[in-house]
Formats: structure tokens, sequence, C-alpha cells
């Protein structure tokens, strides 16, 4: 319990960190470490395959950030610190997040006690792959569609095209 | 748990608002994401459904990369007519 709680603080730091750092690489390498730190977590409760899948979509993520960021010409040395917009939008969203925050806060006081521990080994891969495939199928295959369409519809979007060059 | 679950989407949700270019906002996304992700399994345990909320989890995990990926296909689509990302001066991405 208490390793959750030590892999709970590292994420929060390294969001903190994320969110609030100007330099583009040392916000990404934050987002890694976050992400990392949040499989971490789902490992120590119990969840391996949400974890090994949060470890795998928060390794490549980071790797086409890097990647993009780039290719954008924000890892150049002559490009300045970008200058955060502090205005009525970033407190609002503050404040939002506060008000989601306490609504949580209220809501998880109605559960017993008792079952806001974790317990280990109820979802092994096992179990979760079986609901998957018996009671999740369909839910499956739409993800699976969007993915496909997804990737086809990005190739579109992003392709070349001679006349929008200036 | 939950509470830190808020507060990862809290601090995406401001880092969309607060940062100026295309690839700052899609790490607040991702935040949003993983908090939204550690929501629904933190969640399930609360609600002694721990299976289901993690299945959840699973499929918000993987949406979440789907969005990703039309937010880098936007952003490359941007930078092609644009040559920048910044995101104050764009009110249509028509050229």
């Amino acid at each position: 319990m208490s390793i959750s709680y030590l892999f709970a603080g590292i994420t929060l730091i390294a969001v903190i960190l994320a969110t609030f750092l100007n330099q583009t690489r040392q916000a990404i390498l934050s987002l890694w470490i976050a992400g990392l730190a949040m499989g971490a977590i789902y490992l120590t409760i119990g969840v391996e395959l949400l974890a090994i899948i949060q470890w795998i979509v928060s390794t490549l993520v980071t790797v086409s950030f890097v990647f993009f960021a780039v290719m954008f010409g924000e890892f150049n040395p002559s490009a300045l610190p970008q200058k955060r917009k502090i205005n009525w939008l970033m407190f609002l969203s503050l404040c939002l997040g506060l008000a989601f925050i306490g609504v949580i806060w209220l809501g998880i006081r109605g559960f017993p006690a008792q079952s806001q521990s974790f317990s280990l080994g109820l979802s092994d891969l096992t179990s979760m792959g079986k609901i998957l495939t018996q009671e999740y199928f369909l839910s499956l295959e739409i993800l699976g569609l969007i993915l496909f369409f997804v990737l086809v519809g990005g190739g579109v979007i992003s392709r070349f095209e001679g006349d929008e060059q200036e | 748990m939950m509470v830190l679950s808020g507060l990862i989407g809290a601090l995406g949700l401001v880092c969309m608002v607060s940062r100026k270019t295309l690839l700052g906002l899609l790490i607040g996304v991702q935040l949003l994401i993983m908090g939204s992700t550690m929501m629904f399994v933190f969640a399930g345990i609360s609600a002694g459904l721990e299976t289901q909320g993690h299945i959840f989890g699973l499929f918000i995990t993987l949406g979440g990369v789907a969005q990703i990926v039309v937010g880098y296909a936007l952003a490359i689509r941007l930078f092609f007519i644009r040559k920048q990302t910044s995101i104050d001066d764009i009110r249509m991405l028509k050229q």
C-alpha cells in the first residue's frame, strides 16, 4: 500500500512539472515519468495489463512528442522559451479543477471505508481476457475499427500537398 | 487516489489552457486522459467492480491514443499550411 502512495507522489510531482515547466523537452520528460509512475501504481494494485499498456503508450507518446518537437523546431537552441498565457482562463480552469476534486472528495465519502482499500489478484490477465472477449467483444471490435480509421484518417489529413507550399 | 486522479485531470486542463503551442496542448490532453483512466480504475475498485473499471480504463487509454494521433495529424497539417504551431494566431485551419 505504501509503495502505491510513493508512486502516487512521483506521479503528482511529474504531472506538476509537465504542466508548469516552460521548456518543451523537460515537460515531455516529466510526462514520460508521470506515465511510468502511473503504470507502477497500476502494477502495485494488481492491474498488470493496464500497467503494461500504460507504459507502452506513455513511451510511444513521448517518443512521438520528441519527434514532432524536433520537426517543429521547438528543440532549436535559438528558440526562445514559450511565454505562458496567464489570464482569466487559466484561473477559471484551476477553479474548475479544484471544483472537480471537491466533487470527487464529496463523492468518495459515501463509499464504505473497507471498499476503498486495494485488493490484489482479483483482476488477473485471464479473467480480464475472458471478460473482454465474452462481455465486451463488440466494444473491442469498435475500438479496433476506430483505431484503424484514425490511422488512415491521420495519414490523409497530414499528407503533403505541393499546392500548400508558398 | 481518486483525488489524485482528479488533480491530474485538473492540471491537464490547466496545461491545455496555458500553453501556447500545439504540442503543449497535446501534453495537456495526455494528462487529462491519464487522469480519467486512473479515475475509472480506482472508481471500479471503490465500487467493488474491479475488472470492469480496469477494462474501461483500457478503452479510455486506447481511445486517447486515437485522439493524440488526430492531434498530431492536425499539427502536421497546420505546420504545412502556416509554418508554425503557435495556437495564438489560429482562427481557422483553411489557408
